[in-house]
């Protein structure tokens, strides 16, 4: 094998004609720059059109919320208000970290080098930063809480006898832990399903990457 | 010059070497054109904001090492996914039938020495891709993030591993 000759070779491979479009533009290239135009504002537009029914969902809610505020208090009590706030809340932080989310992904950076790229991969398959966590562990805790005192004052307060208060009000922690926890794992399984290879793969080429790390100080040893 | 210009520029003068690199990741001709394809779309995408911190040939070497090699991991995934039947432990040489009825305008050695590339762990495919392209030890460097010394140190032992594979598969290409 004789790599060198065989790289004069490899140069003088061509690339195959870019296919021109049917309308005989003056120039091969214009068919495809108006492909790619069109791509682009078709991932634009796909962008734009992901958010709307979150934003418009918590607008409603928050509205909702608001006009809650302004009912007599005998009409709404101070638990179902404080309740429907924490849910607006929630669906508001829901929406901001769906559109973050998607500005993520649609601007991925080819032009960096190797080692950047990876870092960001990485960053974009994990199952959860420590951002996503605090903000995942905050709004669910407050989502539990709020429901709680509302479950206690529209149900527990008027359904059940005060002596199985405490009973009433533990089963409801209970069957939100268990909600969450079916809610994480079924999240977990679809990352498992479609994220966690891609990562094992990142991880993998960043860890090769580093192992000559050490062998490289002492490149004065090669030959030649 | 405006993007259209530009891009015409940048696509005339680069796109033999885009599908050049693009040959050393991938060995279905139809899925190479598409990588080629989307290569050429990151390229649309950035060109605002190529600054010239960098040499054009290396920015396009980033974006086209990036891609295919984005492409070669969820390809990985797609195939672990699938690879159930016996395809899936299909010989070498079978793949190497389907590489010369999909790909017959390379010739034999060429053809060879893609297959040969392709087995390579992803990163020191990168590397020899690179340096099939004569791209200098401070490019690749760039490229991929590492030092020169590191780039020098695994090009030493790829050559080494390329003649090693290069001499077992000959068989396969005779």
């Amino acid at each position: 094998m004789n790599l060198n000759e065989l790289k004069h070779r490899h140069q003088a491979v061509k690339a195959p004609a870019i296919p021109q479009d049917d309308r005989g533009s003056a120039h091969p290239l214009n068919g495809l720059i108006d492909n790619l135009k069109a791509l682009e504002a078709k991932e634009a537009e796909q962008l734009k059109t992901a958010r709307p029914l979150w934003l418009i969902a918590a607008a409603a809610f928050l509205l909702l919320f608001v006009l809650s505020l302004c009912l007599p208090s005998d009409t709404v009590s101070p638990a179902r208000q404080w309740f429907g706030g924490v849910l607006a809340a929630v669906y508001v932080l829901i929406a901001v970290l769906l559109g973050r989310k998607l500005r993520q992904l649609a601007r991925i950076d080819y032009t960096e080098s190797l080692r950047s790229f990876l870092d960001k991969a990485e960053i974009r398959h994990r199952f959860m930063g420590p951002g996503a966590t605090w903000l995942a562990g905050s709004g669910l805790l407050a989502l539990g809480v709020a429901g709680g005192v509302y479950f206690t004052d529209a149900i527990l307060r008027r359904h059940v006898d005060p002596e199985h208060l405490v009973l009433g009000m533990v089963l409801y922690g209970l069957g939100y832990l268990l909600v969450c926890t079916a809610g994480i794992a079924f999240t977990y399984r679809n990352w498992s399903r479609d994220k966690s290879a891609l990562l094992a793969e990142v991880r993998k080429l960043k860890r090769e990457m580093t192992a000559d790390q050490a062998v490289a100080s002492g490149e004065a040893h090669l030959p030649g | 010059m405006d993007k259209e210009a530009q891009f015409k520029t940048v696509v005339e003068a680069n796109q033999d070497r885009i599908h050049r690199i693009c040959c050393c990741y991938i060995h279905d001709e139809g899925e190479r054109q598409d990588v080629f394809q989307n290569v050429l779309l990151q390229i649309w995408k950035s060109l605002d904001t190529f600054a010239n911190r960098s040499s054009i040939g290396t920015w396009i070497y980033r974006v086209t090492v990036n891609v295919c090699l984005g492409h070669i991991r969820i390809a990985k995934r797609r195939n672990r996914l699938f690879a159930q039947g016996p395809d899936a432990t299909a010989s070498l040489a079978g793949a190497e039938m389907i590489a010369r009825e999909t790909a017959p305008r390379l010739e034999n050695d060429l053809r060879h020495l893609y297959e040969c590339v392709r087995r390579l762990p992803d990163l020191d495919k990168t590397l020899v891709s690179l340096f099939l392209e004569d791209a200098s030890s401070r490019e690749m460097a760039e490229v991929m993030g590492i030092s020169e010394g590191n780039v020098r140190v695994r090009l030493h032992r790829i050559k080494q591993n390329l003649k090693q594979l290069w001499e077992t598969t000959d068989h396969e290409f005779e």
